[in-house]
């Protein structure tokens, strides 16, 4: 018999598949991947602001060496206060300005000294320490009121 | 005979068996990733800053301060377990003791009131550490 005629068993000519149908198996696992990477949780990058605590037994700095400065936040009506150096308290979002102004052409030779009463925001504390950060105050600490 | 074409061809199969795999491996990773950052992040809002130092974090104590349900007092996590304040005090000032460079980082929840997180920087204080780290959420 021709080459060309030669019979050919059906199993050879057709890819015979045997076992289960992977289709739906991978629908419902790509339905499953995107779900637990929609919940899982994002986080952003973080970094720290250095916060000292003044030791109350310590001596004070000598005056002169530094100028200290005392930012105390109070709470009034819903709104956070800011009195720096006893003066009257007033809008928080002015304290950088004003730490510029006294930290003028050398930051390091400034101590802020923060006291926060108790039910201001921990944000407000953080936003102090942040202002102090931008202006290169390295000094800059958290004390009990 | 009838002639059989030889270019009758069947519609190609493609394999899936190893795309379920890479997928297999995928969901194992989200998961493992997603209880891991669960665990270390403890449900805390950070407050965002612009400005901050990025400093090396290895050694460092996290001292985690979660809000809880309104009257009731926040959570305090010292390297992912639960503590007391009494402990925290306790266990910082051992800490500090045995290595006096100890570094302490705090997390806080941006909606606490500063009471909250005092007791933290009370007790780092009454331990000898000489200043704490604040962890913050950089803006981008």
């Amino acid at each position: 018999m021709s080459a060309r005629f030669r019979r050919r068993s059906a199993l050879a000519v057709h890819d015979h598949h045997v076992g289960p149908n992977m289709t739906p198996m991978v629908d419902v696992v790509m339905v499953i991947l995107i779900f637990f990477m929609a919940s899982a949780s994002i986080v952003g990058p973080q970094w720290l602001l250095t916060s000292a605590l003044p030791n109350r037994k310590a001596a004070p700095p000598a005056p002169g060496e530094v100028t200290r400065i005392e930012v105390r936040l109070s709470r009034s009506a819903g709104r956070t206060l800011a009195s720096i150096n006893n003066q009257p308290p007033g809008n928080p979002a002015d304290v950088p300005a004003t730490l510029a102004q006294a930290a003028g052409q050398d930051p390091t030779k400034l101590v802020v000294i923060v006291k926060p009463e108790g039910d201001v925001p921990y944000e407000d504390v953080v936003r102090v320490h942040e202002a102090c950060q931008r202006l290169g105050i390295a000094k800059v600490g958290v004390a009990n009121r | 005979m009838r002639r059989r074409s030889l270019h009758h061809a069947h519609a190609p199969h493609l394999n899936v068996t190893p795309l379920i795999d890479v997928v297999m491996c995928l969901i194992v990773f989200y998961l493992i990733v997603g209880r891991l950052a669960l665990t270390r992040q403890a449900r805390i809002d950070l407050p965002a800053t612009a400005a901050g130092q990025v400093v090396d974090t290895a050694g460092a104590l996290i001292v985690d301060v979660a809000a809880a349900a309104p009257g009731a007092a926040p959570s305090f996590t010292l390297a992912g377990q639960p503590v007391t304040a009494e402990v925290l005090a306790s266990t910082l000032r051992a800490r500090h003791d045995a290595d006096p460079n100890t570094q302490v980082h705090v997390r806080a929840d941006r909606s606490l009131p500063y009471s909250a997180v005092a007791p933290v920087l009370d007790a780092c204080r009454d331990a000898g550490l000489s200043s704490v780290r604040l962890v913050t959420e950089r803006t981008r």
